[in-house]
């Protein structure tokens, strides 16, 4: 029986109930994170002296960029190379997709996993390998040709044309990422109708299979070519000595003027001018995702999809990819390793063999600049991987729950991070701290976490949107009906069947915060060192070549760690979901993407 | 006693706002088996859902047992959980990372219940899952979900028990040995209950009274018996069961019997229930229409005898259904095996006047 004297809510509570408060608080925060930097950003831009406090505006700084002949060479060059690297990236991932996917490749299981492993190593290492590598001085295919044949060096990494290679064979995992999971779920039934009504395999391809991917290709290459456009690590390793500056490296250059003050205002126009297009980007990606989501999940029934038999080919597809994991984890890991065991950096000789040794490590890991920079990480990692997954679910389970308008704004605020390059983002949080002074946290490990939980919490919440989104509503209302509270259910019921996917975003998150560059090159200060930027100054030192290999070896023996559990987490994570009833959901909140956006 | 009372709820899609319930209202008497039948999106699950408090009304009053459950006289709602009900899903929602005891166990947990042992395995053992306490509840077959997630609903002594289409997952023979088995425990337990359906067996089978709903509306209720044989609304009719509706005009009412005429002829019918209109259709299901090669063979053969050609025949297993050309009217008619036999196009039919049921033209926009 309903007991008479329990206390009922009051309608009008029923209409700002503690819900819009969460999402208010939430809401709040995001705009504090995302919107108060660029605002200062742009702002500054518009600044005599790119100091925000300044009194009066001009537009001074738009009108030199405007005029200036170096920044259409930048367009220019910028576009070049995030469409080189784009192109690279897609035609790999999409060729490894479609072999992995609809052929009878042997291996597959094994094919899919190494394909994956060289997110493992970041750029700028991937960057340096190659230096090491294909540098016209120093670079050991260099130097083994001039030996052997004479002559001028065979390659030159320092190039637009090197950038491009190695940037396109580091995103290639990504774009494998994005692509596959629609290859998978195609029906299959799809293109057997379009046989059984005549159309030959050119046809069903043109007609059917493109048309059917496009949207998540689109995607993949929309989300691939904004990445490029920002990314820093490599054109700041290769392009900055041969002096080929992109958007990217030329902020950075003129943030790090080696005379006086940085020219703020220069930067700040510079950026909002480049934030236009990637925010345009970030919106067609967004746009192309849902539009993937809608074709590609066409059932949820298991099916066997017809296999297409490669037949004497398999041998081709197999040393394709071998050549390509050669290329993008192998050498560079091997230069790294090689590089590391020595005293002074030499390509390969029977001489050099002689002197390997691990004193390299010993006297590196003994430097007090290396104990500060490992514990710095350590703290970033994990304060950063476990905040954005505890506040990326907060966010998902709201957009889930609330109000048409406010789901809207949580889904934007959270996402638009995307599109702001890590770098920009370092300068805007210089601003943010060096001007409001409320929280003293600049040249600090914090102002690091602040600006990592920024980023990463677009990544973050599209891995729990689509987690939540696949949780079937029923669940929670069963647990609301059988006497829990809002609080009760979410805890006892939406968090233990969220927590694959939270655990997927920790890792991802961990390895990506220990990795990243660009931000934290530009918050570095002497107490804020962390691995990734004291790699950066190990290698600027020219005479420091093996601390920089060392302290390489060992971040990306970590990060293949991190790589290998978050497959192993995500293989079970998926497992898990297929079993559930699956919920009907709005398309415009279903992202096909829970595994892997890259790092700028 | 549950008593809901202009029940209005509104949807925001796209900015703009779409009625799904409009002024719904009806009583269930305690340990009453009531169910809301109609088409999907008729309102029906959003009804049970306002009931369940998993969606708040734009105005209702709901009172369960002399108390509201919710009241925009008086502006009070009693959040959902402490609103003592069970609810049946149609998903199930069986929380997959726990056994099937601590599914059970869950409503009692959250509300501090002593004794917790004893009234799960009571509850499993009512619905006949005592073996398998211990498995995980993604382990189990639909048939077992569903009935953990009865037993889930049943293990508080709970005042009223909702259940949202629960069987429409389930395969067509477990469904209906889980009616049955539904309808038992319902009568054992006594606990007042509403069932949302769209299918029109299952609320025959399990119910004591039926609403049939529509676009928002209620658009009649009775017992199941009544809204098959003796609909009074057109949409019943046609939504309820097969059936034939000519369009008629009435000519002669006497006492008892009344005359229409429609397109093959005159009919006689039962006398058109205080319906004042004099325009309508007439209802009759395929069933009840006896079927003979000779005239002499009909049970009677003075009234409402028609000769017809059969146009079709269908064989659906039980029973043979015929198209059947009268004039210009196609009557469908369902008759036992054995006359599928007969090699002859021509035959009688008759309408038996008490099986004839006068139905008023629907306004357009009530329904």
């Amino acid at each position: 029986m309903i007991d008479a004297t329990r206390p009922v809510t009051k309608l009008p509570t029923l209409r700002i109930r503690g819900i819009h408060v969460v999402v208010g608080a939430v809401l709040i925060i995001l705009g504090y994170l995302v919107v108060v930097p660029l605002l200062l950003l742009v702002l500054s831009g518009f600044k005599e002296t790119g100091f925000i406090f300044d009194a009066g505006f001009t537009l001074r700084h738009f009108i030199e960029i405007y005029v200036d002949a170096r920044t259409y060479e930048l367009i220019l060059n910028t576009l070049v190379f995030a469409t080189g690297s784009t192109l690279v990236s897609l035609c790999l991932g999409v060729m490894f997709a479609w072999l992995t996917e609809r052929t009878d490749l042997p291996f597959k299981t094994a094919t899919r996993i190494s394909l994956i492993l060289p997110m493992a190593i970041p750029g700028v290492l991937l960057a340096v390998g190659w230096v090491l590598l294909a540098s016209p001085r120093i670079g050991m295919i260099n130097r083994i040709f001039v030996t052997l044949f004479g002559g001028d060096p065979l390659v030159d990494i320092f190039t637009m044309s090197g950038m491009i290679f190695v940037q396109g064979l580091s995103f290639t995992p990504t774009a494998y990422l994005i692509v596959s999971p629609s290859f998978r779920r195609m029906d299959p039934l799809l293109e057997e109708a379009a046989a059984i009504f005549g159309a030959n395999l050119f046809r069903t391809l043109r007609h059917v299979v493109i048309p059917l991917l496009l949207p998540s290709i689109l995607a993949a290459g929309a989300m691939v070519f904004l990445v490029s456009l920002v990314v820093f690590d490599v054109p700041g390793t290769l392009g900055m000595p041969s002096r080929i500056f992109v958007f990217s490296s030329e902020i950075f250059a003129a943030a790090s003027a080696p005379l006086g003050v940085p020219e703020f205002g220069r930067i700040g126009a510079l950026s909002t001018l480049f934030m236009f297009f990637t925010f345009t980007l970030a919106l067609f990606y967004n746009y192309m995702t849902r539009r993937a989501s809608r074709f590609t999940t066409v059932t949820g029934k298991g099916y066997r999809p017809k296999l297409i038999e490669l037949g004497r080919w398999k041998i081709f597809a197999l040393a394709v990819i071998i050549f390509y994991l050669a290329l993008s984890l192998l050498l560079p890991f091997v230069t790294l390793l090689w590089t590391s065991l020595l005293p002074f950096y030499q390509p390969f000789s029977w001489d050099a063999l002689q002197m390997l040794s691990f004193e390299g490590y010993r006297t590196t890991l003994s430097l007090t600049r290396v104990h500060l920079a490992l514990s710095n990480t350590f703290v970033v990692v994990v304060v950063t991987s476990m905040v954005v997954a505890i506040f990326s679910t907060v966010i998902s389970w709201l957009i889930v729950h609330s109000h048409p308008y406010a789901r809207r704004a949580l889904d934007l605020l959270s996402f638009f991070p995307l599109a702001i390059p890590h770098l920009m983002l370092g300068l805007a949080l210089i601003y943010v701290y060096l001007t409001l002074r409320f929280l003293p946290i600049y040249g600090t490990v914090w102002i690091l976490v602040i600006a990592f939980v920024t980023t990463y919490i677009a990544f973050g919440t599209r891995t729990t949107n689509a987690a939540m989104f696949q949780l079937h509503q029923e669940l929670e209302e069963a647990a609301r009906v059988s006497g829990a509270s809002r609080l009760r259910a979410f805890k006892e019921i939406i968090i233990p069947l969220i927590v694959p996917a939270m655990l997927n975003v920790t890792i991802w998150v961990a390895a990506h915060s220990m990795r990243e560059l660009s931000a934290a090159l530009m918050l570095r200060t002497s107490k804020s060192v962390v691995i990734s930027t004291l790699i950066w100054e190990f290698w600027a030192e020219d005479s420091a070549t093996t601390e920089a290999a060392v302290l390489g070896i060992v971040m990306i023996l970590i990060l293949l760690l991190l790589t290998v559990v978050g497959i192993i987490v995500f293989e079970r994570t998926s497992r898990v979901r297929s079993s559930r009833p699956r919920r009907m959901v709005e398309p415009d909140l279903r992202n096909t993407l829970s595994v892997e956006h890259p790092s700028p | 006693m549950l008593k809901v009372e202009g029940l209005w709820k509104t949807y925001t899609v796209d900015g703009g706002e779409i009625p799904a319930v409009r002024g719904v209202g009806f009583t269930v008497e305690t340990g009453e088996f009531f169910t809301l039948l109609g088409p999907s999106g008729c309102g029906k699950s959003t009804t049970l859902r306002c009931i369940a408090g998993l969606e708040v009304p734009n105005s209702a009053e709901i009172t369960l047992d002399e108390i509201d459950l919710f009241s925009s006289r008086q502006r009070r709602s009693v959040p959902i959980h402490k609103r003592n009900i069970g609810m049946v899903f149609q998903s199930y929602a069986i929380w997959p990372h726990m056994s099937v005891y601590d599914n059970v166990d869950f409503p009692l947990k959250v509300k501090g219940i002593p004794d917790r042992r004893e009234k799960v395995m009571r509850a499993l053992e009512l619905v006949g899952l005592h073996r398998l306490e211990d498995r995980s509840a993604t382990d189990l077959s639909g048939g077992q979900q569903q009935r953990v997630a009865i037993a889930r609903a049943i293990v508080m002594d709970v005042d009223l028990l909702l259940f949202d289409e629960p069987l429409s997952n389930l395969d067509s023979k477990l469904r209906i040995q889980m009616r049955f088995e539904l309808r038992q425990l319902q009568k054992q337990l006594g606990i007042t209950s509403i069932y949302v359906t769209h299918d029109q067996e299952e609320a025959m089978v399990l119910s004591d009274r039926v609403a049939v709903m529509d676009d928002g509306h209620i658009v009649e209720v009775g017992k199941s018996q009544d809204i098959y044989l003796k609909p009074r609304k057109l949409f019943t009719a046609k939504f309820v069961g097969q059936s034939n509706l000519l369009s008629c005009e009435v000519v002669s009412v006497d006492g008892v019997n009344a005359t229409v005429k429609t397109v093959i002829g005159e009919i006689t019918t039962g006398a058109p229930d205080r319906s004042a209109s004099s325009e309508g259709f007439l209802m009759i299901r395929p069933e009840h229409i006896p079927m003979s090669w000779t005239q002499e063979e009909l049970p009677s053969s003075d009234v409402n005898v028609f000769e017809g050609t059969i146009i079709s025949e269908t064989f659906t297993g039980k029973l043979v259904d015929y198209r059947v050309r009268v004039g210009e009217f196609t009557f469908e008619v369902q008759t036992p095996l054995h006359h599928a036999l007969q090699k002859q196009n021509r035959v009688f039919i008759q309408l038996p006047p008490e099986r004839c049921v006068m139905l008023a033209k629907d306004t357009p926009g009530t329904s």
